[in-house]
């Protein structure tokens, strides 16, 4: 089982607001691995739409991305261009 | 980070508060959960006065004070000020501060407040709450439901249908406190609360309807805003080789926070209905925490009834 962590800025303008947050539920539960993002000292289930949207990051905000399991490192590959891309909402 | 600021001006009334006599320093830190009544802290023996701690002076400070001259008070209180970080003095009973310690504080800029309740009143009130303020907190991926009473906190992995259960048991008129993503704290050496986030507080999620907002849908009396954690329910896919509680003899827990909570597997299949199995969940809980257990009283019948027969059969 490998471990795959990584740190991203988030770069959207607008933050991690519901339409980002859904594309990268969507994208984390394309993979078998356990995903979890934190910012600061709190960690949510990548996989979980409440989860993300708690995190109410703005934009530049430094997100923690840990996923463990087969596909651990194409799922963090994966959700690093999601959360590095300007989103056109 | 907890200032004396926030601390005493969020909850001013619930701490009784009167009037904050010194302004000076209200940004000054509070570091422990616990309070100190100064005590011989103010008579120069400062050693046992704990920095960080907020000090309470009462009725026995103050006649104290009352009958020391004002020299004296000033040597003490300038011993104790300038060797103890002291976050703010809080005075009960509506009291006075002297000129003196007013003076002091000033220069010290030690923030002095002054409350109208008594000194254990408020010692009860300021303990509780400096308490949760300094909780152990953690997240965890599930759902909190309040069924019958009993906080139901149900886990299991992503899409395995933790909110729609919660759902149909708030339709049932459970009533709900967070989805996917509950807080909870350790509040005290046993209890653990649970509740949701700010920023998603009502809402749940449902695959396919998006988030809904539970108390417009449902009403005041479908939401709560923290219950205490008794049950923790993980849902799983059903695996026909795993050997699932047939009897419920062995309780089982699941730690959080280092504290235990009882704990049960349910496997989902089509053609159960986990709501109603959730339903009957909580009342055995209910029923255990009351002394009565279903599994072990089955359990004491089997056995009378198997000694019996060995009776009879000695005949």
């Amino acid at each position: 089982m490998s471990v795959i962590e990584k740190d991203v800025i988030l770069r959207n303008s607008r933050g991690l607001h519901a339409r980002p947050a859904a594309l990268i539920v969507k994208t984390a539960r394309m993979f078998k691995a356990e995903i979890a993002i934190s910012k600061e000292s709190d960690t949510v289930n990548g996989k979980s739409i409440m989860g993300v949207l708690m995190l109410a990051a703005p934009s530049g905000t430094l997100l923690n991305i840990r996923a463990e399991g087969e596909d651990a490192e194409e799922a963090v590959s994966e959700l690093t261009k999601v959360i590095e891309m300007e989103m056109e909402y | 980070m907890l200032t004396v600021k926030s601390l005493f001006l969020d909850n001013r009334d619930s701490l009784g508060i009167n009037s904050i006599v010194e302004n000076r320093g209200l940004d000054r830190k509070i570091e422990s959960h616990r309070t100190q009544k100064t005590a011989l802290g103010i008579t120069g023996l400062y050693l046992y006065v704990h920095s960080n701690r907020v000090q309470i002076f009462g009725n026995s400070e103050i006649a104290y004070l009352n009958q020391t001259s004002k020299t004296e008070q000033f040597l003490n209180i300038t011993k104790l000020f300038q060797n103890r970080t002291i976050p703010c003095i809080v005075l009960t009973h509506n009291l006075s501060f002297s000129e003196v310690v007013e003076e002091l504080a000033k220069q010290y800029q030690i923030p002095l407040i002054t409350t109208s309740f008594t000194t254990e009143h408020f010692i009860d009130v300021i303990t509780e709450l400096l308490f949760e303020k300094f909780a152990p907190e953690t997240n965890i991926h599930g759902t909190l439901v309040d069924v019958y009473g009993i906080g139901l906190l149900l886990i299991g992995k992503s899409g395995i249908g933790k909110s729609e259960i919660a759902l149909e048991l708030i339709k049932r008129g459970h009533r709900f406190v967070s989805d996917d993503v509950v807080k909870i704290r350790k509040i005290g050496p046993v209890n653990l609360y649970g509740f949701a986030p700010e920023i998603i507080k009502h809402y749940l999620e449902i695959r396919g309807l998006g988030v809904l907002n539970i108390k417009d849908l449902f009403g005041i009396v479908s939401v709560r805003n923290r219950k205490k954690i008794e049950l923790v329910i993980e849902l799983a896919d059903w695996d026909p080789k795993e050997n699932y509680d047939r009897i419920g003899l062995d309780d089982q827990f699941y730690t959080v926070l280092e504290l235990s909570i009882p704990y049960l597997k349910l496997p989902l299949r089509q053609g159960r209905d986990i709501a109603t199995i959730v339903e009957i969940a909580a009342r055995n809980q209910l029923a255990k925490q009351q002394g009565v257990h279903s599994a072990k009283t089955f359990h004491e019948r089997l056995i009378a009834q198997i000694e019996e027969n060995s009776l009879n059969s000695e005949f």
